[in-house]
């Protein structure tokens, strides 16, 4: 009783703050439609094995690296290749037979995964990287500046590709090189919010009073710089689906037979004429799960603006 | 929701329906367009297509790879040598749809004395070469031996005539007389001098521009090629287009109905081939198997089905890191695990015929492999493994879990396809296999340079109309000169066989030699013959004059348009 | 500090920088791949002497920062190596192809920068009408598609199902490029009176700046739209407005001109979206430019043709950049005394 209630005076301004944020956003209505798409992508890659109609099988295998790996693999049933939507394939199906509803339907747990993985390291490292630059300065700052400098002068996509390119065609290695393109948005948003925070009296009140660096920065600095990186992480995941799917578009990503939104399109493109769903559904499902985070994103940035807020 | 939120709702609602909208008329109608498929012959009633010819004084192909080297000499691809066949002539041709008649080209006759070592060549005279300059004996000699010293760096192709030649031995006896002096009686020296690599160039022109040196590429010949043929480069944006035009001092003449101008073009994406093709844009287009059916109804196209003498297969590495690929039962068991009549069926949509060996039908010596050995039989394959100790093991795997690698290059759909479902088989016995797609020159690297892989994938083409150029190259040994896949499969009586064969010109007795290799390679194969694609052909109805080849795919001077 | 100041200080930080980008391209095609010189050997029938010949030619067995050294010199002198899939020099490939992706590129930026404002003024000034609902949604729409996939759709509407609008390519068939200027089709025709060309060239444009504008289009058009909000509820424009001022006067002279900056910004920092939008659109559309060419690069593992369109990109951003920064320090004299 007593430990809850004191940690509810000393942050009743935070959760006063959080509420009201919830409230507005609560009434946004693209933002709620954005949580109901993401909602929609979440349970499917959940429940999959439960929606979709046909079901991969997994093989685990060591591959010529002697890394031990788990594949998807499919059915074929070349005698039901390329047949329109009908009531037992719901959305058709492709050249090797396979039910394009149920590859879609798996397809966003790869989605999810490859969003969360690229994300997460990618903000771990920017994290780290921003936070140490911002705070301790110096060369340090320099150093991480002219890295950083020199990641956003490639175009993202193009930086992906030649990596891909280099480390072998793969989702994992897709995946290392998205994560090596995005880890300098974060440390550049976070270095920015170091900086301005580092300045503020608390910092200084705090210093003074003998607080190490270290809980400086996890304290005080940190906790105050996440705000714009929310929004930036809630559009990102939406972007990072994007490249990867344009990377599996070119070839470079996933393997053949794997449900990836990407290489379906890519694959289908040859059918299009024939087979106009191939191509069809696999973009809309992109274009769902993106819309949604990009609708969140925006609900976000737009509740979270402090101009914009009263 | 209040009325901000209403209006937004309908905005929705708006943009939705028109996207369904515009998206579902589109869908509608093309179902209608492309037609249930038939069973009846190809010459159902058509709605007449547009009938006025679209760019009367030019043939438009639209094909799907550019050119890698326009140097006779240097170059063995496909793409390449559909250039170089109307720039440059040889010796001796072969005309119509006639691969294996041989006849005159630049020599008008010939004749070989009786041991075989020496042929004797007539030279066409009166024929220049596009710069005007004078076709005589030296260039021939110049373009012989200039073969043989660069030693194709880049491509490889020069063993077609090193096979049976060496610098030196093309001699000139006059002006318009040449001598082939060879080591050892070669039956197959004619069809050999057929291909682009026997291409006559003019000796003043090379040593204008760079000359000869052993083992290196000359960059201008890469890109100029001048020759007596009937057309001229006009211009080669790279992966855009080639563009020749009529070599007014051609010595055949324009006399008749020829076409001035030819423009292959380059490109990568079906889709734009098909539309092309269905507009006149094109008047000759590469289209996918998966997507005859999208073209073959269209109006005002023509699709021509027929044998070819390409051959699909897969080739087994006996000595890759899976050590039980050495056993032939192994092999014997994949080969029961392959669904032969799918990959005709759904694979190749029907245009293939089955495959009993190396030799394809249409050449001489096909009936030496006089029965299909294999079938899709996965109860005999289990049969074969267990009997050789291949055994499951208690999660269900044989080979205690080992994947076998099969590797094709990224974005052939059949081969993606024929993997997967050898993949899928497989299984089904116990096997594992991992299927991986690479790109093109990775692959490469790895089927020459490792032997960490257990299956791959051959396309052949002929570089001659003759059963050598197939069986030698994947079954002979490596130590003579085969085995240009690299399944380091070697067994000491076909070499014997082979090479007997190759240099023996009575054709009864290469069949028995051939029959003989056959059932010792069938019984230990390194290859699963998967099928025989068929040629199909699609030109527009106003073109006219197109006869398949299977040794020079184009000539255009032999095409009009009315 | 005065202007020229800044201008100095940004070009010099220009040289760290882009030799960075050389740091990073030289790792991606030296340090990581496997046997670049049997790729070179012509993979397939490759004797082992030409092998060893390429070995040397290209230093692969000196150590590391030697092969840099001799990279850095090479590209000092201009020389980007050999494209392995063409065989010719990557410099040759970049100047045949590069025109192409400029023509698509800037087409599509001035599209994006032009319509985008416009329909960001417009929907900022008719708030929460209809028509800002539509062009909103539009855009957020616009965000979330994969452009290949909006290329496809594009293409089976408006070539195939409709054809109004030619497939793909620069040019029609038969149509005879105009006489190379720049190697941008429009102006070259234009220049030289070609108007079959011109006619051809535009028409072909059409379909492929649609696809790769989108998504900044929409960009450009929120951040307009949201800037324009903001400002037109701040002090100097209810001033402005106090005044008397028309209200035509009040948006354009003083809204618009401040609402540009972050929309420079922006536009800016989507350049390089834009880029990479051209390797995907330039696959669908056949379009004969630098991103098709690298997407065959990357597939045939060409790692001379992948540094070499790296380093252009990188250059061509940085480039960008610079401009959109100066530019900036011109709209707003706070950046560059702040510095």
């Amino acid at each position: 009783m007593g430990f809850f209630d004191e940690w509810k005076k000393r942050n009743e301004s935070r959760i006063k703050e959080t509420k009201f944020t919830l409230n507005l956003f609560r009434h946004s209505f693209l933002s709620m439609l954005g949580l109901v798409l993401i909602l929609l992508m979440i349970l499917t890659a959940l429940f999959a094995p439960f929606i979709a109609t046909e079901h991969p099988n997994y093989v685990t295998l060591i591959n010529p690296q002697g890394q031990r790996v788990t594949e998807q693999r499919w059915e074929i049933h070349f005698e039901e290749k390329l047949e329109p939507i009908s009531s037992k394939h719901l959305f058709g199906t492709n050249d090797y037979g396979y039910d394009i509803f149920s590859m879609i339907v798996y397809g966003s747990r790869l989605s999810i995964k490859i969003a969360l993985m690229v994300v997460v390291t990618a903000l771990i490292i920017g994290v780290v990287l921003g936070a140490l630059a911002g705070y301790f300065g110096g060369w340090m700052d320099e150093i991480v500046m002219r890295v950083t400098d020199i990641f956003f002068s490639i175009p993202g996509l193009i930086l992906a590709m030649a990596f891909t390119a280099a480390l072998g065609r793969s989702i994992e290695h897709v995946m290392y090189a998205m994560i090596i393109v995005w880890w300098p948005v974060y440390t550049r948003i976070i270095r920015a919010q170091v900086l301005k925070t580092r300045e503020e009296t608390y910092v200084e009140a705090a210093r003074s009073l003998g607080t190490t660096d270290l809980k400086i920065i996890f304290k005080h600095i940190l906790p105050n710089s996440f705000a714009p990186l929310f929004v930036q992480v809630t559009m990102d995941m939406g972007a990072v689906v994007l490249t990867a799917a344009g990377l599996s578009f070119i070839g470079l990503g996933a393997s053949p037979g794997t449900a990836e939104w990407g290489l379906m399109i890519s694959t289908g493109r040859a059918y299009i004429f024939q087979a106009w769903w191939y191509v069809f559904f696999p973009g809309m499902a992109i274009v769902l799960f993106v819309l949604g985070f990009n609708l969140l994103g925006d609900g976000l940035r737009d509740v979270l603006d402090p101009k914009l807020r009263r | 929701m209040n009325k901000k939120d209403i209006g937004k709702t309908l905005a929705l609602l708006v943009m939705a329906t028109m996207v369904f909208a515009i998206f579902s008329g589109c869908i509608g109608e093309e179902k209608e367009e492309t037609p249930a498929p038939t069973t009846a012959a190809p010459t159902t009633e058509k709605p007449a297509g547009p009938t006025e010819v679209k760019n009367p004084d030019t043939m438009v192909r639209y094909t799907i790879g550019d050119a890698k080297n326009l140097d006779p000499a240097d170059a063995y691809d496909t793409a390449s040598s559909e250039v170089l066949f109307q720039v440059y002539e040889n010796l001796v041709t072969v005309k119509g749809s006639d691969a294996v008649t041989i006849e005159p080209g630049l020599a008008t006759d010939w004749s070989v004395s009786e041991d075989g070592l020496v042929w004797t060549f007539h030279l066409r005279k009166g024929v220049k070469f596009s710069n005007g300059s004078d076709f005589t004996a030296d260039d021939v000699v110049y373009s012989f031996d200039r073969v043989l010293t660069m030693n194709s760096p880049e491509s490889g192709c020069a063993w077609i005539l090193s096979q049976f030649l060496s610098v030196g031995d093309t001699v000139k006896v006059d002006d318009y007389t040449v001598e082939l002096h060879l080591e050892k009686s070669f039956g197959i020296t004619l069809p050999c001098l057929v291909y682009t690599v026997g291409a006559i160039v003019d000796s003043d022109y090379v040593e204008a521009h760079g000359g000869v040196q052993a083992d290196t590429e000359n960059e201008f010949m890469k890109a100029n090629p001048m020759g007596t043929g009937p057309y001229m480069l006009e211009s080669w944006t790279r992966k855009t287009e080639i563009k020749l035009v009529k070599n007014p001092n051609y010595w055949g003449g324009w006399e008749g109905k020829h076409v001035s101008n030819v423009i292959i073009k380059i490109v990568e994406e079906p889709s734009t081939r098909i539309l092309a093709l269905k507009n006149g844009d094109a008047d000759f287009a590469d289209i996918p198997t998966a997507n005859i059916v999208d073209v073959k109804d269209a109006p005002g196209v023509r699709m021509e089905l027929g044998p070819s003498v390409n051959v699909t297969m897969l080739h087994i590495q006996t000595k890759s890191e899976n050590t039980f690929m050495a056993d032939p039962a192994v092999r014997k068991a994949m080969c029961y695990c392959f669904d032969y009549d799918a990959t005709i069926k759904d694979i190749y949509n029907g245009y293939a015929i089955p495959l009993p060996g190396p030799i394809p039908k249409g050449f001489p010596c096909y009936e030496s492999q006089y029965e299909y050995r294999y079938s899709l039989d996965l109860d005999k394959a289990a049969e074969i493994l267990d009997a050789a100790g291949f055994t499951v093991n208690d999660d269900g795997y044989r080979f205690d879990g080992k994947p076998i690698a099969i590797y094709y290059n990224a974005g052939n759909e059949e081969r993606a396809k024929m993997s997967m479902m050898l993949q899928n088989n497989l299984a089904l016995i116990g096997v594992i296999s991992q299927v991986m797609a690479d790109s093109w020159p990775s692959l490469l690297g790895r089927m020459f340079g490792t032997t960490d892989w257990d299956v791959m994938y051959c396309g052949w083409a002929p570089d001659y109309i003759d059963p050598d150029n197939y069986i030698f190259s994947f079954n002979a040994s490596a130590d003579v000169g085969g085995d240009i896949y690299n399944t380091s499969w070697a067994n000491a009586r076909v070499d014997e066989l082979l090479i007997d064969a190759k240099f023996e010109s009575d054709l009864a007795k290469r069949c028995e030699m051939y029959r003989e290799a056959w059932e010792i390679i069938i019984d230990d194969p390194s290859h699963i013959w998967a099928c025989q694609p068929q040629h199909v052909h699609f030109e527009r109805e106003w073109v006219h004059g197109y006869e398949y080849n299977p040794c020079i795919l184009w000539s255009y001077y032999n095409y009009y348009k009315e | 500090m005065k202007l020229r100041n800044y201008i100095i200080r940004r070009l010099a930080l220009l040289i760290p920088i882009l030799i960075g980008v050389t740091l990073l391209t030289f790792t991606i095609s030296h340090v990581i791949p496997a046997d670049v010189a049997r790729h070179f050997a012509g993979g397939a029938k490759a004797n082992p002497e030409t092998i060893a010949r390429i070995r040397e030619e290209m230093h692969l067995d000196e150590p590391l920062y030697k092969q840099y050294g001799y990279y850095l010199n090479d590209l000092i002198h201009g020389d980007l190596g050999e494209c392995y899939t063409e065989r010719r020099p990557v410099t040759e490939a970049i100047k045949q192809y590069l025109p192409a992706t400029a023509e698509l590129t800037i087409l599509a930026m001035v599209m994006a920068i032009f319509i985008g404002i416009i329909t960001g003024v417009v929907s900022a000034v008719k708030r929460n009408s209809w028509i800002d609902h539509v062009t909103r949604l539009i855009a957020i729409t616009g965000v979330s598609m994969p452009i290949f996939w909006l290329a496809l759709m594009l293409q089976l509407a408006f070539a195939y199902k409709y054809p109004i609008l030619p497939l793909d390519s620069r040019l029609g068939i038969g149509v005879v490029a105009p006489n190379h200027i720049t190697g941008l089709y429009v102006f070259d025709s234009l220049v030289t009176g070609n108007f079959t060309a011109l006619k051809s060239s535009i028409y072909h444009l059409i379909l492929p700046s649609i696809t790769l504008s989108f998504a900044s289009l929409a960009i450009i058009l929120r951040i307009t739209r949201s800037s324009m909000l903001e400002i037109v509820r701040s002090d100097y424009i209810r001033t402005a407005r106090a005044k008397g001022l028309r209200e035509r006067t009040v948006i354009y002279k003083h809204a618009l001109r401040n609402a540009l900056i972050p929309t420079i910004t922006v536009a800016g920092i989507n350049f390089a979206y834009l880029l990479g939008g051209a390797v995907l659109t330039e696959t669908i559309f056949n379009w004969p430019g630098m991103g098709r060419f690298a997407v065959a690069a990357v597939n045939n593992l060409d790692f001379p043709s992948v540094m070499g369109f790296t380093l252009i990109a990188a250059i061509v951003m940085v480039t960008a950049n610079l401009i959109v920064d100066l530019l900036y320090s011109v709209l707003d004299p706070r950046v560059r005394l702040g510095d």
